[in-house]
């Protein structure tokens, strides 16, 4: 193993930093057995030691400021083969500015053309399906409400989408003259596909590797226990799993269910500090994935499983 | 070399210009589908509906693979849907000022088959109203002579009214004729009569709807026109009290579009080559 690196892909609150966390403490610690361990402790640590602690205590990240926060990890697989690892945190804002202003830092685009594997990390929350007016006025039609503050069909069909009545009510309150139009409003499905594409043809080597990492899985555990994720991909966001299906020369994807805090941090955070193995705490559902290995998915991505 | 500190321009995703539409049309065959029609006739309805039902899946087993319009797409459904702040189901309306601009939709029905391109060339629809009363107009129509489909919208509200009906009918042949006496509309280009809103005209009940429907046919038909023509009954976003299914009549010719071979190809029965990915990413001049 040799020098590689891997972009994580995902917009605002995808759990990018979470995992990110979460996989520094159990590539230190190894408290269970895991496909990738550290070899040697990063030099430089004092961003990754402040994500740790706020993810061993269960508070809120500071929001990741930098455009790019490069990081370098020497890891080292069971059977010893070695190596660095860049994995670069990459706040979700500066997707965000990817998508609407059309421009990549040199760094990044450095990095793309490089890259040897792709993270997508997806929040269930925020990526649904768009709801249209046209729904929404059947719904009401269907339902004799009058005042439009319902969800969306798509919305109780699992933790996956937005069903907050305010939200829908505030959205529709805001409407005072013309609609105007703001790129970060559109889908994200369509943002991530976006920057997929835009990936594929800067790489110097297809197809990428792409580990679809669901974040927060526990939530949706929850609602469906028997949920797999290549199903619930399939399910609730159709258009990504659709455009990374008919692009098999740029993309071989696995799609991973990871709850890499184990729960949410206000609910649950007495029950998850009380754990003498932090590790536990992590879960992760996917092909050739240990309960709680959270290094499985970067091993598959960096093709360290070959 | 000099380090590059300057941030890099990736494609824009918004609509294409005809020079921009090359890059995708010497890759592969594409089939351009032309859509003329009044203002509000429900042009850009039309092709943002496709994008939102390929957002919740397929049509007819086609998926979206890609596309270089993404952010026009996305800007073109977004008063269509809760999230804009909309109270009503609505699109922008194409600005004059924007001239002729292509959408772009890369599409498969199986990993293991050829990508299918379908490119959308649109125009406000002033410059149709612009080309029934001067035939100078038509010089911004030359894509039509290269385009495979061209599809005149009539609207289905304003066929129901009985003052306009003649002149929205009247006005479709008058542009037809002025394309073909123009030169611009080839024998190999398919004439489609679309009557949009066809909600509009359904929910008048069965006897509106064959009359309407004969109405049109009474005049824009093959041997008035000395040509092949198709009419179709579309709603591509039917009236929340509609009882017709989103993309009402336009899947069937969403297939057609997709699925056309090239005229050369028709006789032959072969079936156009395909794409694959190493072609589109190595080709110099993508998307970047």
């Amino acid at each position: 193993m040799s020098s590689r690196s891997v972009v994580a892909v995902g917009l605002p609150n995808a759990g990018k930093s979470t995992f990110i966390a979460a996989l520094t403490y159990v590539l230190k610690n190894q408290e269970v057995t895991t496909q990738l361990r550290f070899k040697k402790l990063p030099e430089e640590m004092t961003y990754l030691t402040a994500l740790v602690n706020d993810w061993l205590d269960c508070v809120p990240f500071e929001r990741t400021k930098h455009a790019l926060h490069r990081l370098e990890f020497s890891l080292q697989t069971a059977d010893n083969a070695v190596g660095v690892i860049t994995f670069p945190d990459i706040s979700g804002e500066t997707f965000e500015q990817h998508w609407a202003l059309r421009e990549w830092e040199p760094d990044f685009a450095k990095l793309a053309e490089t890259a040897n594997g792709v993270l997508l990390f997806l929040n269930p929350k925020s990526s649904e399906k768009p709801f249209s007016i046209v729904a929404q006025k059947k719904i009401e039609a269907v339902l004799d409400l009058s005042d439009g503050m319902i969800d969306s069909p798509e919305s109780d069909a699992s933790a996956s989408h937005t069903n907050d009545k305010d939200e829908v009510g505030s959205r529709l309150n805001e409407k005072q003259g013309a609609v105007i139009w703001d790129p970060k409003k559109a889908t994200s499905q369509v943002k991530l596909a976006d920057i997929l594409q835009m990936l594929a043809n800067r790489a110097s080597n297809l197809p990428l590797r792409v580990g679809v990492i669901v974040s927060a899985w526990d939530i949706i555990k929850e609602k469906e226990p028997a949920a797999q994720p290549d199903h619930w991909l399939a399910d609730y966001v159709p258009f990504l799993d659709g455009f990374l299906k008919m692009n098999p020369e740029m993309f071989v994807t696995r799609i991973y269910g990871v709850s890499a805090q184990g729960g949410d941090n206000e609910r649950d955070g007495e029950k998850l500090r009380a754990l003498d193995m932090p590790t536990l705490r992590i879960k992760v559902q996917g092909q050739d994935c240990g309960e709680h290995d959270i290094t499985a998915p970067l091993k598959w991505v960096l093709r360290l499983d070959a | 070399m000099p380090e590059i500190t300057e941030p890099i321009r990736v494609h824009s995703g918004n609509t294409l210009k005809r020079e921009e539409i090359v890059r995708i049309t010497r890759r592969a065959y594409t089939p351009i589908v032309f859509l003329a029609g009044d203002v509000k006739s429900g042009k850009t309805t039309l092709f943002a509906s496709i994008h939102d039902q390929l957002l919740s899946g397929a049509i007819r087993e086609y998926r979206c693979a890609g596309s270089e319009t993404f952010m026009a797409l996305e800007e073109r459904c977004f008063e269509s849907r809760v999230a804009s702040g909309s109270p009503e189901a609505d699109t922008p309306r194409t600005p004059l000022a924007a001239g002729q601009e292509y959408l772009h939709f890369r599409l498969r029905n199986s990993p293991n088959n050829p990508f299918k391109e379908l490119l959308f060339a649109d125009m406000s629809g002033e410059f149709y109203e612009r080309a029934v009363h001067d035939a100078s107009e038509l010089a911004e129509f030359g894509i039509l002579k290269r385009s495979d489909f061209l599809a005149v919208l009539l609207d289905g509200g304003k066929l129901m009214n009985r003052g306009k009906r003649h002149i929205v009918r009247d006005e479709a042949l008058t542009f037809i004729r002025r394309c073909e006496e123009s030169r611009l509309l080839q024998s190999d280009t398919a004439l489609q009569v679309l009557i949009s809103k066809w909600d509009l005209v359904s929910e008048r009940g069965p006897d509106e709807e064959s009359g309407c429907a004969e109405f049109v046919k009474s005049r824009l038909n093959s041997e008035t026109l000395k040509r092949q023509v198709d009419v179709f009954r579309i709603a591509a976003r039917p009236n929340p009290s509609s009882k017709l299914p989103a993309l009402y009549g336009v899947e069937l010719l969403f297939q057609e579009w997709v699925e056309t071979v090239p005229a050369l190809l028709r006789s032959t029965g072969r079936e156009p080559s395909g794409i694959n990915a190493q072609m589109v990413f190595n080709q110099a001049g993508g998307w970047r």
